[in-house]
């Protein structure tokens, strides 16, 4: 029997130490469960009329596919080719350097070589090669080619729903490649033959409907709003009041649905409300346009055209005079970067002037939008808000620049001047995981459901890692940022790398800090409710 | 006498274990080219946390607290990756093979053998240690995925209450197995 027994050797060489050896041109179709998104939801698909809405499954052999399906993507390839010259440019001049590859967060976090941002880009270039250069049409593998497959359009949902077009990479690209638009084509061909996900789709569908990703009807939305005034009152003792609607006033403030719904978002939607009582602003807020966020630039750019014009129409209707932009991410990258050449001019609209301060938003003359933090700023500088920043002082502070208010409107400075003048404990996380090299959260562009946990995971891991140095070296307990997928989706991240670290917004801070001239009695509590520093309740104590 | 050899010998050991752990990633990743901690977290942490683990496995201490945050350090990202859960927790195992190769001399030693034995004994000890911190990782990211769906519902249960308390009874009864009686006044 003893003979029969394996040696210690032979039982070594069963254990599989290594993972398989990829090959970057055969497609990867192993779908790990927690790795990728369900698929759009055919109903709500039908609604904004998305080409060959079904039932399908990524983990089906039989993705039921069009019939003519390959016909259909070299087609789209060739128009998109056409029509974005930066398309082409990109897939022709990549001399593969390599500065781009290790840059990526889920790269970083995977391990998995797929995610390196040129070998990303390459799944589509080897299409790109084969059938639209003379080289790959007539040389076909030996110039970098490979046939269009299924296979190859099961690996592009796989690895293009990977990339939370954050474009860290392209800050590194001696070329400036911009591998996040390559990321938006392969989304945009994939949509093509009907495959895309729910959490993009369904959003953008309901914010086509009714106004906002939510699907949150007017009279719901006007009630939270009314919920949220109450908690002000509760907090404050100041009856603050919100204008919905109204015609004529001076300013439109549009702002992420999940400010008004969501935590931790809710207290940075008390901040503001406080802020714009206490300056007695003539603004409206609309339950037309009711969602600041704009998951069609996650989908294609018709779907983000449909969406962001809604923002602009209202603004018309209502005869604002500009427009007010909340704590949003990717609405900024929309309205800094695409605003402008696909529903502009808004020529109906004024450059927006402060009417507190008087200062005039140049950066804003094309699209009539101004950032939040920068009319904050703005407030501040000009001495025109009474803060208390020892009512921030149970927050050791630091700040997550959000990766489109950072990398796609340069917005380094306002964010951090605010926190500066509401709160005394300040830490920035370390030079190159911050500002325009900000790591990602991992779960951005569409990403952020809890089915892809995992795969946000390993995309939160860089930016995990960087948290979890500011509280080791300063005792860091919030993390700030300004964008609603960030409080949504960070405190998945720093619940598994860090550990005991909240999430919050600017406006958060601003309003726990701002002393309102109605104010009655001293506050008791922050905007979450939880005891000031000093008084009874509060981990210092008091009397 | 081995853990002496062992000690002397903790560059070339350590350092053979952390190559081998690098070639358990797939072709084409250099996951120790960049030394930055911030810019290659996973580099960085196997590097510096391989070198705790071995000081601490040298002189006995695999089950000491610093031990057991090396190896969440090093598990915590496998155990998110594309890795079955051997794949994840092998690289324990290496060390046999690297001390094995390094002390190749000594290892034919008959002195040595029980020494040897008891050495690989704490391997398989380290390896069962580490599997725990595996399993409490995918554990956090079950709880974690359910902190997430209960946030979900808690976010529209706060509102439905006070629906509730503006509308009455009737908006509550849209939501399936909401607790009714938390919003009676």
């Amino acid at each position: 029997m003893s003979d029969e027994v394996a040696s210690r050797e032979e039982l070594l060489k069963t254990i599989d130490y290594v993972p398989a050896k990829q090959d970057l041109y055969k497609p990867n179709l192993e779908f790990r469960p927690g790795t990728w998104n369900y698929p759009a939801n055919p109903k709500k698909a039908e609604l904004v009329d998305l080409p060959y809405p079904r039932e399908w499954n990524p983990t089906d052999l039989d993705w039921k596919l069009p019939e003519n399906w390959k016909e259909i993507i070299l087609k789209g390839m060739e128009e998109r080719l056409d029509r974005y010259r930066s398309l082409r440019v990109y897939l022709d001049i990549c001399v593969r350097c390599g500065a781009c590859a290790d840059k990526c967060h889920f790269y970083l976090g995977s391990g998995d070589p797929k995610n390196m941002p040129v070998a990303r880009t390459e799944l589509m270039r080897s299409i790109y090669r084969r059938y639209f250069t003379v080289g790959g049409k007539l040389l076909g593998g030996a110039a970098g080619g490979r046939e269009l497959t299924e296979d190859v359009l099961k690996e592009w949902f796989y690895y293009y729903y990977q990339c939370t077009e954050c474009r860290r990479c392209s800050v590194f690209c001696p070329y400036g490649i911009d591998t996040c638009e390559i990321t938006m084509m392969g989304r945009e061909l994939l949509n093509l033959v009907g495959i895309g996900i729910n959490w993009i789709v369904e959003p953008l569908s309901n914010c086509f409907r009714t106004g906002n990703h939510l699907g949150i009807q007017p009279h719901a939305f006007a009630d939270t709003v009314e919920f949220a005034m109450d908690d002000v009152e509760e907090i404050t003792g100041v009856k603050v009041n919100v204008p919905m609607n109204k015609k004529g006033a001076e300013i439109l403030f549009v702002t992420p649905s999940a400010d008004y719904f969501a935590q931790p978002h809710w207290y940075t939607f008390l901040g503001y409300m406080m802020l714009f009582h206490e300056l007695d602003l003539d603004y409206t807020m609309s339950s037309y346009a009711s969602e600041g966020g704009n998951f069609g630039l996650f989908h294609s750019a018709e779907m983000m055209k449909r969406l962001n014009n809604k923002i602009y129409a209202e603004a018309q209707r209502l005869g604002v005079k500009w427009i007010l932009g909340g704590e949003c991410g990717h609405m900024w990258r929309v309205i800094h970067q695409y605003m402008d050449t696909i529903n502009g001019p808004a020529d109906f609209l004024e450059v927006p002037k402060s009417p507190i301060t008087g200062t005039v938003f140049e950066n804003a003359k094309a699209t009539k939008m101004t950032h939040i933090s920068e009319f904050t700023a703005d407030l501040i500088k000009n001495n025109k808000l009474k803060l208390d920043p020892s009512r921030n002082d149970q927050w050791k502070i630091t700040y997550h620049d959000s990766c489109n208010p950072a990398r796609a409107m340069g917005l380094f400075e306002e964010p951090r001047y605010i926190i500066n003048n509401v709160a005394n404990n300040f830490y920035e996380m370390p030079e190159n995981t911050i500002r325009e090299k900000t790591f990602c959260c991992g779960s951005g562009s569409g990403l952020g459901t809890d089915e892809n946990l995992e795969m946000r995971l390993r995309g939160g891991l860089p930016r995990g890692n960087a948290v979890k140095y500011v509280k080791e070296r300063h005792g860091v307990n919030i993390l700030t940022c300004m964008c609603a997928i960030d409080k949504a989706t960070l405190p998945a991240v720093v619940d598994y790398w860090v550990g005991d670290v909240e999430i919050g917004g600017i406006h958060e801070l601003v309003g726990n800090a701002l002393i309102m001239k109605d104010e009655q009695k001293p506050r008791t509590t922050d905007l979450r409710g939880d005891p000031l520093p000093g008084v009874e309740g509060s981990e210092e104590g008091g009397e | 006498m081995l853990e002496t050899i062992l000690s002397q010998k903790k560059g070339a050991i350590a350092g053979k274990w952390l190559e081998l752990i690098a070639d358990s990633y797939p072709a084409g990743v250099k996951i120790l080219a960049d030394k930055d901690k911030f810019t290659n977290p996973v580099g960085y942490i196997l590097s510096s946390e391989i070198e705790v683990l071995y000081d601490e496995f040298v002189h006995d201490q695999i089950d000491s607290e610093r031990a057991t945050i090396a190896l969440e350090e090093i598990i915590r990202s496998k155990a998110v990756q594309d890795r079955t859960p051997g794949q994840s927790v092998s690289f324990v195992f290496l060390l046999k093979d690297v001390i094995r190769a390094e002390l190749k001399s000594q290892v034919k030693n008959k002195e040595f053998a029980a020494e040897l034995a008891k050495l690989e004994e704490r391997i398989d000890n380290l390896a069962c240690q580490a599997f725990n911190v595996y399993t409490g990782c995918r554990e956090r990211i079950n709880q974690i995925r359910t902190n997430e769906i209960k946030r979900d519902r808690d976010n529209a249960n706060r509102l439905l209450e006070r629906f509730a308390r503006k509308y009455g009874d009737q908006t509550v009864e849209v939501a399936s197995g909401y607790d009714r009686s938390e919003v009676t006044e």
